[in-house]
């Protein structure tokens, strides 16, 4: 019986597997619709902003999304992530930021530098994932 | 005076022993695999990384009884005259120390998780050109973690009620109910790919209701044992049939007329005192040389047996 019952669960588990991950708050799916929310910390470095926009830029048309800026201090923004009111944060983070507990990381696009998303956003991160994976020199 | 015989396992039981001995060798080496593959996938999955923690401690029986295995069979001296039999009690304790403690603390560690809302974020991994998300590395490792851990445990089982091992029994019965932590952990996991953030820490939670509860059985059983309980059985936890079996032996004795027994779990082995009150007066020394030889060689497990001759009166007061 209990093998019987393994035996189903992993099934359906396999069956559905092509779609896992889902995010926690449909993130992914949504910016079909209505835009990905992604901020940009202010920086007197504006070839660094340029350069992450572009990146993000080429994400949205890639995977056919909207997107939709906003500009403030890295505080303002973790705040505004935190808040569900942003979905990505881009800012020249590193994996060892101090927002690391606060946020989900991607892995970095040019072996150092991540961007932040929200907690939870599982499919949104194994998107912008594959996509840092297309762009690899 | 007469110091405590040397304790030896009885012939056919010294193969089953180090066949035991092996098996451990085995579950250490393969818990320590799994407590690093377990690591390297963890992640920020609270079910992950309570059952890795379950993993790490489940390594303590094992290793527990490797020790105690080495120094049971010390000799009783003139600084420890009983002998070190209690040694597999005191590494029983110990371990469930350990269990329940850390069983209290995941439990409190994911209720904060699950309070606090912590949506678990996992990211993916590229092998050989293909993107796996870890989520799914996660549920391999803890596969890896369950199966072959219920196999040892099977394996362990018969040989630990052959050996009437305390600690060995745990384990055995630990790692036969392992499939069901790394079940629960794969169900968290899963829960986590369909989109349901509080399946992780719930998962998380249910593992360490079942640390505590294997913590608190073995500390109550250990405490027990310490506490010089009367030998129970190990799984029926009802009085031990050996030493039901002593007593039909006494009854039998029609030099008694009267008898009062108690015996207590050292280790492995079984120590007690008889007091008895004799029909006759003569020839109670051959009768009691006798009867304490019959006793002991009724069954390996019991080490040691005093056999004293009291009136009533002090009979009333043994017991």
């Amino acid at each position: 019986m209990k093998r019987k019952l393994f035996f189903i669960f992993f099934t359906c588990i396999f069956l559905v597997s092509c779609d896992i991950p889902y995010d926690s708050g449909e993130t992914f799916k949504k910016s079909h619709v209505s835009p990905l929310r992604v901020g940009l910390v202010k920086s007197s470095d504006t070839s660094q902003i340029t350069f992450e926009k572009q990146l993000m830029n080429q994400f949205i048309q890639q995977k056919k999304l909207k997107v939709q800026y906003k500009e403030g201090t890295e505080s303002r923004l973790m705040h505004l992530l935190e808040s569900d009111s942003l979905d990505v944060v881009m800012g020249r983070f590193t994996k060892k930021t101090i927002w690391k507990k606060k946020a989900g990381l991607t892995a970095p696009y040019d072996k150092k530098h991540v961007w932040l998303i929200k907690k939870g956003e599982n499919r949104l991160l194994f998107e912008i994932e594959n996509y840092f994976h297309t762009i690899k020199p | 005076m007469r110091k405590y015989k040397e304790f030896e396992l009885p012939p056919d039981l010294v193969p089953t022993m180090k066949k035991v001995r092996k098996l451990e060798i085995i579950t250490i080496a393969y818990l320590l695999s799994v407590v690093v593959v377990m690591y390297l996938v963890m992640g920020s999955s609270q079910a992950m990384k309570t059952a890795w923690l379950e993993d790490a401690l489940s390594l303590l029986p094992a290793i527990a009884f490797l020790i105690a295995s080495r120094f049971y069979e010390k000799s009783a001296n003139s600084k420890f005259p009983y002998g070190y039999h209690r040694v597999f009690s005191i590494a029983f304790l110990a371990g469930s120390v350990a269990l329940f403690g850390m069983g209290m603390y995941l439990a409190v560690d994911s209720s904060i998780s699950l309070i606090k809302m912590e949506h678990p974020t996992i990211g993916s991994i590229y092998i050989f050109g293909h993107q796996i998300w870890m989520g799914w590395l996660m549920i391999a490792a803890l596969i890896y973690s369950g199966a072959p851990a219920v196999w040892l445990g099977y394996k362990k089982m018969p040989l630990a009620k052959k050996l009437h091992n305390k600690i060995l029994f745990t384990d055995a019965a630990t790692q036969k109910a392992d499939y069901m932590t790394s079940f629960a952990a794969v169900i968290g996991v899963v829960g986590l790919g369909f989109g349901l953030w509080w399946a992780d820490s719930a998962a998380a939670l249910f593992i360490s209701f079942s640390v505590i509860k294997d913590g608190f059985n073995n500390l109550k059983n250990s405490v027990s044992d310490l506490m010089d309980r009367y030998p129970m059985d190990l799984k029926s936890k009802k009085p031990n049939d050996i030493l039901t079996d002593v007593n039909q032996i006494v009854e039998n004795w029609d030099w008694v007329q009267d008898y009062h027994m108690r015996f207590r779990e050292e280790g492995q082995v079984f120590i007690g005192e008889i007091l008895i009150i004799p029909t006759e007066e003569t020839g109670i020394i051959e009768h009691i040389i006798k009867g304490r030889q019959e006793i002991l060689a009724s069954h390996w497990k019991i080490h040691e047996v005093t056999i004293t001759v009291g009136t009533y009166w002090e009979n009333e007061e043994f017991q």
